[in-house]
């Protein structure tokens, strides 16, 4: 009785009334779902974005880096002012140390001078 | 419809196009339904059903796996639905309709078709003793006639879960039915 029952209930497949509405249906529902598209517009706006900040990172980095490596360029030739103030004190401070020696004061600004005339004369490559 | 037929429509209704998922509904709509009714044992709530799978169906469509068999795929998520929705549906205890029963029985032609309404009503009767699980199982089994293997990748049980919940089912089923028989 039981085999029967179950081979009647396989046999008796329910049957889909109007399956074109059905259809129908289901496709109207779906185009009401909201659709996630996203806009050209926002896609350059984000690749724009990203590339400048990538950019800026890039550039914040090697500036960076070069003030870390400045001590080390400025071996390279002073320029003129900053050295002439430095010249002026070492010889001052000679003159407080020794009142007495005039001539070595003289001779420490005829050697200071010497080396200013040769930097006045490289003047104008330092200044290109 | 051929299988390079049903890809190259999955392929276009991945690409969100309408009128290809359109051909797939129609395709697949009627074995979901008769998979719903015999689930749930009425026919608007079937219909429902079978919206809400072709529904999951579209917005999942992208992640589907195209070594997958996609009527495995789509009877999967119609099962979970109802599933869920047994769970959640009141439990009441049917007498058999004894009339249709009789009818089923007494008549040797199993060609004979039950109108949908009194197939319903003998589902609902026979089945609502059963866990969910194991309608589900009973139903993919015995009615719908799957192999053990289809029914491990629709419903995720392990084969020996599907195996004592199938027998568990007839042995509900076949107790339901004596003590009909004892009452007559």
């Amino acid at each position: 009785m039981e085999n029967k029952l179950i081979r009647h209930l396989k046999e008796a497949k329910p049957v889909l009334k109007n399956p074109e509405s059905l259809t129908d249906s289901i496709m109207d529902r779906i185009n009401l779902l909201p659709v996630h598209k996203v806009s050209p517009l926002l896609i350059w706006t984000r690749a724009a974005l990203s590339s400048a900040a990538v950019f800026l990172l890039g550039l914040f980095i090697f500036q960076q880096t070069e003030a870390q490596e400045a001590p080390i360029a400025s071996s390279t030739p002073k320029p003129i002012i900053e050295n002439k103030i430095e010249v002026d004190s070492t010889c001052i401070q000679t003159l407080n140390d020794d009142h007495s020696n005039a001539i070595e004061t003289y001779l420490c600004y005829m050697q200071q001078n010497s080396i200013e005339n040769e930097l006045f004369k490289t003047y104008p490559l330092q200044k290109n | 419809m051929d299988q390079n037929t049903l890809n190259e429509l999955i392929t276009r209704s991945k690409r969100s196009d309408g009128n290809a998922f359109r051909q797939l509904v129609e395709c697949h709509q009627s074995m979901i339904y008769s998979l719903s009714y015999r689930l749930l044992g009425n026919e608007e709530e079937a219909k429902d059903a079978v919206q809400e799978t072709f529904i999951k169906v579209w917005m999942n469509l992208k992640g589907f796996d195209t070594n997958r068999k996609f009527s495995t795929w789509v009877y999967a998520i119609a099962t979970n639905l109802c599933y869920d929705k047994l769970k959640s549906n009141k439990h009441f205890s049917n007498s058999l309709p004894a009339e249709i029963l009789n009818e089923v029985i007494s008549n040797e032609d199993v060609e004979k078709k039950m109108i949908d309404s009194e197939l319903g009503a003998l589902i609902t009767a026979l089945t609502d003793e059963l866990t969910p699980k194991q309608k589900i199982v009973f139903t993919l089994s015995d009615l719908e006639d799957l192999s053990t293997e289809e029914i491990v990748q629709i419903t995720g049980m392990t084969a020996n879960q599907i195996k004592s919940n199938l027998f568990l089912a007839r042995q509900a089923l076949r107790k339901k039915l004596n003590s009909y028989q004892n009452g007559k």
